[in-house]
């Protein structure tokens, strides 16, 4: 007959919820301590200061009243994209293959902690460094629009809510490919072959073929820079703008852009985060330390 | 209750069985030696019941509850080391222990002197609040030995517990794994070094090829084999003339010199015949100052039954 702990007179094992704050918080203390988080200091400093400091020395800041705090946000948001897939590469691609190939397995799978706990600890504090970092980089935007304008637009929160369900769905499919790989340097280079090449070469292609890339998780990405095209809904982007460069006169070369919407973008982005992180938790629970 | 029970446990790896309905029971406050030649399931069956393999059948009870069914309420009460664990390298020593000690719900309050009192145990108070990532591999097997006595388990289950240490480290892992022994413990390990395992172990099981080959007590095991070796040092050299007087003792049944001060007597006696032998050899004029078990009498018993397995 089995003896529980507190039967034993031995330590009472915390509840699955208090073991995952637990390992929410230690890893989120090693993120902090990664050179990686400097690394994004750096790359938010760098891209800020080219956006502030280059506008002045071709005609100044957009001086609409109306369009020109947008446009001056918009140009912060169109290397977001590039961010975004860097903090998801960087705190999700491994998560979770690190503690296998790394070893460090050894030490935490033996502790009395369901593998279900050390997932969601591990995807918490992935999430809280995501959030943090692209906080920081809207805190930035926010401030030098008050800066220079003297007004904030409510599209600003938009985006930011859209950028952190985009960054979401991004660090499901980098935990996915996480569990699914052998080595770490395997899992960090696939997702970020995955977003930058893959899915953008895809989202390309089905453009030039005239079909909306809809399903494509970084054909979303567009409903970020979309909130600040203008004040939201009347200004945001068309469905699809078509060009045709031969003036309608030359048949075969006219182009149509897709653009993302906003309610699309935020079923797509839920799908692949929900599938992507059923799949990491399934392969991760199941995983042995092998080797 | 025995704290570990293993019945008939089976692992198939890709059609290759490494282990083959392995039943084992390890009483409570004893040290049993886990033996076996490489790929013989040792490591198998401790990442078993650790929780890194999922068995392919049978079950392990550890204080009586199964780890193949509910490993987070089995591993409560159980330390353990496997192979040599890495740690998150940008945590201290006291931060990673900190942070077992937080799984395992050591109270904060006593968690911090409990973390402060392995460390010292383990003899890291010195790089305590250094990172792990500049840590040798022995300084790292040190913390991987306070983490599993963090929360004074009931089990101890060590995979090798010396591995990878230096000589002065390895003698230090054996002196706590004999204190923890006098604390009354329970310790099941590993380990490929008979000699280790005779001198920390009380039972010893040998495994190969997936299966229990013989559990016994160190004691029966040597008795079994019948001639046991035993390592005589001597103040004085042997001359030619005591080497055939020590050959014609009551039980000897043969005598090598290694070097010119120590003797290594193959001897067919019990405890009592070996206090004979002292005797009779201090009657000889021989200047003993050291007479023990030389450690090779269960190595040989162990080749023994592993030849036969195969």
């Amino acid at each position: 007959m089995a003896v529980t702990n507190a039967e034993a007179g031995k330590y009472v094992l915390p509840s699955d919820f208090d073991q995952i704050i637990t390992v929410t918080r230690v890893e989120f203390l090693r993120n902090l301590r990664r050179k990686r988080l400097l690394i994004f200091a750096i790359i938010i400093a760098l891209v800020s200061a080219l956006v502030l400091a280059v506008p002045p020395f071709f005609g100044g800041y957009p001086s609409d009243p109306i369009l020109g705090p947008y446009s001056f946000a918009q140009n912060f948001t169109s290397t977001i994209n590039f961010l975004i897939i860097l903090l998801a590469v960087f705190y999700g691609g491994d998560a979770l293959v690190s503690e296998f190939s790394n070893k460090t397995g050894y030490a935490i799978f033996p502790n009395p902690i369901r593998r279900s706990s050390l997932f969601m600890g591990k995807l918490f504090s992935s999430l809280l460094a995501c959030v943090l970092v692209l906080g920081a980089y809207y805190i930035i935007i926010a401030a030098s629009m008050i800066a220079v304008y003297g007004t904030l637009v409510i599209e600003l929160l938009y985006s930011f809510l859209f950028a952190v369900l985009y960054m979401s769905a991004c660090l499901g499919v980098a935990f996915a490919v996480s569990a699914l790989m052998k080595s770490t340097v395997s899992a960090l280079v696939l997702t970020f072959v995955l977003f930058l090449f893959v899915l953008s070469m895809l989202s390309g292609i089905l453009m030039f073929a005239k079909v909306r890339a809809e399903p494509l998780l970084t054909f979303q990405a567009g409903v970020i820079s979309g909130f600040l095209n203008g004040p939201y809904p009347g200004f945001f982007p068309p469905t699809e703008q078509r060009f045709n460069p031969g003036g309608g006169n030359v048949t075969g070369f006219d182009f149509v852009l897709y653009n993302p919407t906003v309610t699309n973008g935020m079923i797509v982005c839920t799908v692949w985060l929900v599938v992507s992180l059923l799949l990491a938790y399934a392969v991760f629970r199941r995983r042995e330390m092998l080797g | 209750m025995e704290p570990l029970v293993i019945e008939s446990l089976s692992k198939d790896y890709d059609g290759f069985r490494a282990l083959d309905s392995l039943n084992l029971k390890v009483e409570a406050k004893s040290c049993t030696g886990f033996l076996g030649p490489n790929g013989a399931g040792k490591t198998t069956t401790i990442k078993i019941l650790t929780s890194m393999l999922r068995a392919t059948g049978g079950r392990a009870f550890l204080n009586g509850v199964d780890v193949t069914t509910d490993p987070k309420e089995a591993l409560a009460r159980v330390g353990a080391v496997v192979e040599t664990p890495e740690f998150y390298p940008e945590l201290t020593p006291v931060e990673t222990l900190d942070y077992f000690a937080r799984l395992r719900g050591i109270p904060s309050d006593s968690a911090r002197s409990r973390v402060m009192q392995v460390i010292d145990q383990v003899k890291m108070g010195e790089w305590k609040d250094q990172r792990i990532g500049k840590f040798s591999k022995g300084m790292k097997q040190r913390i991987a030995i306070a983490q599993a006595l963090l929360h004074e388990p009931d089990l101890l289950v060590l995979d090798e517990p010396t591995a990878g240490l230096d000589p002065r480290g390895m003698a230090e892992v054996r002196d706590i794994i004999k204190a923890l022994r006098l604390q009354g413990y329970t310790v099941f390990m590993s380990s490929h070094l008979l000699f280790e395992v005779q001198q920390l172990c009380d039972k010893v099981a040998v495994v190969d090829k997936g299966k229990l080959l013989i559990y016994d007590t160190v004691q029966n095991l040597s008795t079994k084999r019948h001639v046991l070796k035993l390592e005589v040092d001597l103040v004085g050299k042997i001359d030619t003339e005591t080497y055939t007087k020590v050959c014609a003792l009551d039980k000897v049944k043969g005598v090598q010199c290694p070097t010119a001060t120590k003797m290594l007597i193959d001897f067919d006696g019990d405890t009592a015949d070996r206090r004979t032998l002292l005797e009779s050899l201090q009657r000889l004029g021989l200047q003993v100052y050291s007479f023990a078990d030389a450690g090779v009498a269960l190595e040989e018993f162990y080749l023994d039954l592993i030849k036969e397995s195969r």
